[in-house]
């Protein structure tokens, strides 16, 4: 204890807040010397000293901001507490942010970095030292480089969780060599507001619209939970109506002014209904859409005969969307038809105010789910709400991840591992069918990084994931970068654990709200024990056991890749500080705080601070507050100087040979490189140039060329596409139904909170809803089992008999059912996994069962990957089945449902992969691949977003030479 | 590394490498390595807190007198040492041995009477049950051993403190408990009482004082599938050894479970456990279950009493860690005349 700690006062403060709300939060002026009593001593008042250290929490996507409460005695993570200068989540949190303390504290994790021995999946590990993970890893990469081999080389990440860092990264490497989860999350979202817009990604400010449109169970598990549920509140609060789309009576549901439960794959049919009325009735904002909309582009190409009026547009626009009635939709959703046009209603009355959102559920469960974003859309833009208060922005228009001290050039490779050309307008790489594209013998990896990603357990298709894990002639080395074990930790060469919320530095920006901002995640005990005079070399100094930090790890790690620079991948990892000599975390985060965020250093030197100092004591910055409406803001005039800048008369764009300044913001956007005129940078609009939207037009493109230009015609317009589990697709009477497996537990995040008791102790079961009607007409109550077909396979699992959902369709959370495979004595694989067995090749059973023979003593626990709870592992059962133009793998199931049959067990998982390979086959074939769309010789369209850009080059088919 | 030199030198140790030999030494290290890592990685983390923290997790209270103890020594744990927390047996053994080698006995004695000798045999008893290979097991018995040779000739006081998390108030150290019916003993109820009251002051614990000898709440029903109060009460007792007597590992859990033919669900050892009795509940194989935990219960009872016949130094602290485990005895019925009832609807 501190000799004056008892002098010290522990008061707490009452601290009014520019809303008016008084709440309680230490203020930062005293976060580095901060006394409060300890809770646990209670009731005596034993008062302890904290040096108060912000982060960022790593849980879900939303980056919410924490303080750590470090021990200045101890040096102990006493708690995590919100931090108040958060713009984001502005001091409050969700349970998994406090939760934080648990996965810090959990004496199970891993805290050194491992090295299987013996076969992979044989459950043997050693613990190895960082320099010896480095060697090995560094050398292999060096080695496959110097063979040219680069497209061996994968980066697989789940969460991100960070911003820019592998960018910088790969790009140093010079790889297309990065893959996300996106295609089991957005893709389907993402495509439908880029082919609007350019972006692909909503940022809508909830507490300041009139109607709150959502369609998932946003208030509780959505993308941004925390940040968007306490200003959709905020915003009912203030008088907004809300309207949810959800099939399931959530929590979401259950808060809303007007709750539509549609049959799924049916909302975009909906939207339509209400946008038809929109425009039947006239209420849409006829001036913004005559400014923002090509509706000349689309009268040009479909209605040449036609007088090109805005008039005339009208017509047409009301003769497609003119069957889209109440009635049509109502028989497409099941829902009511007055509860309908009550929606319609509603949003014809927001004023401008429509903040709505969509990311994952409808438009990632359905065959053209992206339709379901893009129909959304389509109200934004008739009632004028598009980056305006209260109404709906674009991610990058409020985001900001700052540019590194160097950016070495977009690659010069393309990788068709991840980017396929049968799929050319993917959002983004096609992740899930990477084991499928390695049966084929596309390709083979040598060095494969899964970071915080668990495929095998999330992704459909599980056991195929088991198949291409474990077959070393197709991934020869697969290190596993995570803080906890998983099953795909299970079939990797190394587990390099990974920091959690307070053990890493990352800087991280989301687009949470009607404003912008940046936040800096920080190792807490490192920075406590630096605030106490102590200097570290690297993060897992300063970390419990050995855990590290990824940014110091691949600095490490690049720099053993090429330590003479001839590689050209050193010079991307020298200080901008100390010439030719390695640049340090501190280093790296430092010069952009200096350099490319603007307005930090301004308020850094306010406080006698400098910008890095003044991350490191607030954990964040705020850029911009409110919204920004971006398109509608004049061209920078240095662009439009005499003879430098050209109008298009056709078309209004406007072009500019001017150079531009330093690149700053190095979120992904649209690339119009230009032509001979210079490249587009704005569009004269009522003599004015204004910067438009990042699309081909520069306005929002109601109508694509883009998708007429590559092979899907049908799509021009934003429509509806009957999803793949539509009831002209079912047969109910044979007891078909469509399953929901897409919600999450608002407690739990995927597979990372594993580790955290309290919130297991939470939430931990995922029984399968069913109306009551069809579960009278199965026999089914509540608690009994049932068995659940799929194309592939079945699961079995209780029912929970509800009436919190639509008959015909039954539901059940992803978020549990993780399994663990129990060890037996054996060298062979299967042999080795007692409860999952292939009987003959490509037929698995996960029955947990007794193993065959005694069990040996010694046989180890480590011959054992742990899975989580009892509860069933649906997604085992799912096959692939991508959308053909999103590349979204539409996760709704077409099922069987019936009771148990004799033997069934809870958890019992049945799964054909060669089955499973050819249904990927199946939704392949949907596919119009770019070897024979493609209008330009390329892979894809070139302005389209696309993560990871490499150089313009890549993008031509090797067989479709330039012209030139 | 490992330094096999210096280990063949040591008694004990090459007869024990001997038998783990399979091929070069350079295998040999190797094989140690994976069995250290299955053994301490995997299954048994071998920290103090684990075991006298009624969390069972990191950096408890009961780290923290660990650290005191080693700033009142003026010993640090090596910068290049990387725990996870001070009051790994690792820190904890280097400590004794610089306390010895620095000429301060009496702090020396402090370090294994108030934390290696309340916690060391339970550890050592759920270690042996991995069946560690020969090393490890010549290893484990040699570092118990060492440890329980330091406790005074004298029985000493039955460690009252341990119970209390506050180490400022006075501790009442009650008469030896070492009978052979532990349950019997007004002290060893005693003891029981005031560890339930300890328990009752951790976050979300109803102070139930002595629960697992009263009657328990009717609407809390340990083995319930709707999963209420009882079950995670239950799991929450038998998952810290603080109250449970015994470490049940996950090596532990999965024989429970192959012997009754229930998934091996996982997680941490409580999700594991919890997972492990909801089957249970569900395939009716509670009787089983149950009866693999008394015989685990057992196998801790028999292993106490062998060390206390050992050292009769630690009758009194094993006579505590027997009192736990006739508690977590009549938990276990209680929850088996429980499961017997017909349950409830089931929430989400």
């Amino acid at each position: 204890m501190n000799s004056d700690a008892t002098a010290k006062t522990s008061i707490p403060l009452t601290v009014l807040q520019d809303d008016g709300r008084l709440t309680h939060y230490p203020p930062p002026e005293r976060w580095g010397d901060w006394t409060e009593y300890d809770p646990k001593s209670w009731p005596r008042k034993v008062p302890r000293n904290y040096t108060l250290v912000p982060t960022v929490c790593f849980n879900c996507e939303s980056a919410c901001g924490l303080l750590g409460y470090v021990d200045t005695e101890t040096l102990e993570v006493q708690k995590f507490e919100g931090n108040p200068l958060h713009p984001g989540s502005r001091g409050r949190n969700c349970a998994k942010g406090p939760a934080t303390h648990n996965q810090v504290h959990d004496p199970e994790r891993i805290l050194y970095p491992l090295k299987r021995v013996g076969e992979r999946g044989g459950g043997q590990w050693k613990r190895v030292t960082w320099d010896e993970v480095l060697d090995d890893i560094g050398g292999r990469i060096r080695k496959a480089m110097l063979e040219e081999r680069h497209n061996e080389i994968m980066y697989h990440v789940g969460r991100p969780g960070h911003d820019g860092l592998m960018e910088w990264i790969l790009f140093a490497w010079g790889l297309d060599g990065h893959n996300s989860h996106t295609n089991v999350c957005s893709s389907g979202a993402r495509a439908g507001y880029a082919f609007w817009t350019g972006l692909d990604r909503p940022s809508p400010d909830h507490a300041d619209a009139r109607v709150i449109l959502l369609i998932s169970s946003h208030l509780e598990t959505g993308h941004y939970f925390n940040p968007h549920a306490q200003r959709i509140l905020e915003g009912k609060h203030k008088g907004a109506k809300l309207i949810v789309l959800d099939t399931r009576l959530s929590n979401t549901a259950s808060r809303a002014d007007l709750w539509l439960s549609p049959w799924p794959g049916s909302e975009a049919a909906m939207l339509l209904a209400v946008a038809r009325h929109l425009i039947a009735t006239g209420q849409y904002d006829r001036d913004y859409v005559r400014t923002w909309v090509n509706w000349r582009e689309w009268l040009a190409a479909d209605h040449p005969e036609a007088e090109p009026s805005f008039e005339t547009f009208e017509q047409k626009l009301l003769e497609v969307y003119a069957p889209y009635t109440f009635d049509y939709a109502a028989a497409e959703s099941g829902c009511d038809a007055e509860a309908i046009r009550q929606m319609a209603e509603e949003v014809a009355r927001c004023e401008g105010k429509l903040a709505a959102h969509v990311w994952r559920s409808a438009s990632a469960s359905n065959l053209g789910g992206w339709q379901v974003a893009r129909t959304l859309w389509f109200l934004n833009v008739l009632t004028g709400s598009i980056g305006v208060e209260g109404g709906t922005s674009m991610n990058a228009w409020d985001k900001w991840i700052p540019h590194p001290h160097v950016l070495a050039p977009h690659p010069p490779r393309w990788n068709e591992l991840t980017w396929p050309r049968e799929y050319p307008l993917n959002f983004y790489e096609m992740s899930i069918l990477l084991p499928h594209f390695l049966k084929e013998g596309r390709g083979k990896l040598d060095t494969y990084f899964t970071r915080v990603y668990n495929p095998v357990w999330t992704n459909p298709d599980g056991m195929s994931w088991i198949e291409m894990l474990r077959d070393e002639s197709k991934v020869g080395m697969h290190a596993c970068l995570s803080p906890t074990w998983s099953e795909t930790a299970w079939f990797s060469d190394y587990v390099l654990p990974m920091g959690l919320a307070s053990e890493r530095h990352d800087i991280v920006s989301q687009e949470t709200h009607a404003g912008c901002w940046i936040a800096f995640r920080q190792p807490v005990r490192r920075v406590a024990m630096e605030r106490q005079g102590r200097i570290f070399a690297h993060t897992y100094e300063a970390n419990p056991g050995e855990v590290w930090e990824e940014t110091e790890f691949w600095i490490e790690l690049s720099w053993r890749i090429d330590p003479d620079g001839a590689l050209g991948v050193r010079r991307s990892f020298e200080s901008p500080y100390r010439p030719g000599e390695k640049i340090t975390v501190h280093e790296y985060f430092q010069w952009m705080f200096e350099n490319t965020v603007p307005g930090l250093p301004e308020a850094a030197a306010a406080e006698g601070l400098t910008p890095l100092a003044y991350m490191q004591r607030y954990g964040a910055f705020e850029l911009r507050q409110g919204a920004e409406q971006v398109y509608d803001q004049p061209v920078d005039p240095s662009l439009l100087s005499a003879g430098q800048s050209t109008v298009d008369p056709a078309t209004g764009i406007v072009y500019s040979q001017a150079p531009t300044g330093p690149k700053l913001d190095i979120t992904p956007m649209p690339a119009f490189p230009g032509d001979s005129r210079g490249r587009p940078v704005g569009l004269e609009v009522g003599g004015q140039v204004l910067r438009g939207f990042d699309t081909p037009s520069r306005k929002l493109e109601l109508y694509s060329q883009t998708l007429v230009d590559w092979g899907w015609p049908e799509y021009a317009l934003p429509t509806y596409i009957k999803s793949h589990v539509h009831p002209e697709r079912l047969d109910l009477a044979a007891g078909e139904r469509v399953l929901i497996p897409t919600f999450r537990l608002p407690t739990l995040i995927h597979t990372r909170s594993g580790n955290a008791k309290w919130l297991y102790e939470i939430s931990h079961r995922n029984p399968l809803w069913i109306h009551s009607e069809d579960a009278a007409r199965m026999g089914l109550a509540t608690n009994d089992l049932a068995r659940v077909s799929t194309e592939i396979g079945h699961f079995v699992l209780p029912v929970w008999v509800t009436e919190g959902i639509r008959p015909g369709v039954v539901a059940c959370s992803h978020h549990l059912g993780r399994w663990r495979l129990s060890e037996q004595g054996g060298s062979h694989w299967s042999s080795n996994l007692v409860d999952l067995d292939e009987p003959e090749p490509g037929q698995w059973q996960l029955r947990v069962k007794a193993p065959a023979g005694p069990f040996a003593s010694s046989d180890p626990d480590s011959q054992r990957v742990w899975w989580e709870d009892v509860g069933v592992h649906q997604n085992l059962t799912f096959p692939v089945h991508p959308d053909p133009v999103s590349g979204m793998h539409c996760w709704h199931q077409k099922v069987r449902v019936e009771p148990a049959h004799p033997g069934d067990r809870h958890g019992d998982v049945a799964v054909d992969t060669e089955r499973a390979h050819a249904v990927y086959k199946e939704w392949l074939a949907l596919t119009r691949s770019a070897d024979r769309v493609s209008p330009d010789g390329l892979r894809r369209p070139h302005w389209l977003l696309r993560p990871f850009r490499p150089e313009l080059a890549a993008y031509r088919l090797p067989d479709r030479p330039a012209a030139d | 590394m490992t330094d096999l030199p210096a280990l063949r030198a040591m008694p004990g140790f090459p007869d024990a490498l001997a038998l783990q030999a399979r091929g070069d030494d350079a295998a040999l290290v190797e094989a140690l390595a994976v069995e250290y890592q299955r053994l301490l990685g995997f299954n048994l983390p071998p920290y103090e807190s684990l075991f006298v923290d009624p969390s069972a997790m990191l950096q408890a209270p009961s780290t923290g007198r660990v650290r005191t103890l080693y700033r009142e020594a003026g010993w640090q744990i090596p910068s290049d040492v990387r725990a996870a927390a001070d009051d790994h047996l690792g820190a904890e053994l280097l400590a004794l041995a610089e306390l010895f080698a620095s000429g301060r006995p009496a702090l020396a004695q402090r370090l294994v009477d108030q934390h290696l000798a309340r916690w060391l045999p339970v550890f050592i008893e759920a270690y042996e049950r991995l069946d560690p290979a020969p090393f490890y097991r010549t290893l484990g018995a040699l570092t118990l051993g060492t440890v329980m040779g330091m406790l005074p000739e004298a029985p000493c006081p039955a460690p009252r403190a341990e119970l209390d998390s506050d180490p400022g108030r006075a501790a009442q150290s009650p008469r030896a408990a070492g009978s052979s019916d532990p349950a019997a003993s007004p002290e060893v109820q005693a003891l029981l009482d005031a560890a339930w009251q300890d328990a009752a002051r951790m976050p979300g614990r109803a102070p139930r004082a002595a629960r697992a000898v009263e009657a328990v709440d009717p609407a809390s029903t340990p083995l319930d599938p709707d999963g209420g109060l009882g079950l995670r009460e239950l799991v929450r007792q038998l998952c810290a050894p603080q109250s449970a007597g015994f470490f049940l590992s996950r090596h532990d859990l999965a024989v429970m479970a192959r012997a009754a033919d229930l998934p091996g669900a996982a997680g941490d050892r409580s999700h594991m456990f919890e997972s492990l009795l909801r089957s249970a509940g569900a395939y009716g194989m509670v009787e089983p279950v149950v009866a693999g935990l008394l015989a685990r219960i057992d196998e801790a009872d028999a292993s106490y009493a062998a060390m206390q016949e050992t050292w009769a130094a630690w009758s009194a602290t094993g006579g505590l860690w027997r009192a736990r485990l006739v508690a977590s005895r009549a938990l276990l019925a209680e929850a088996l005349d429980r499961s017997e009832r017909p349950t409830g609807p089931m929430p989400i």
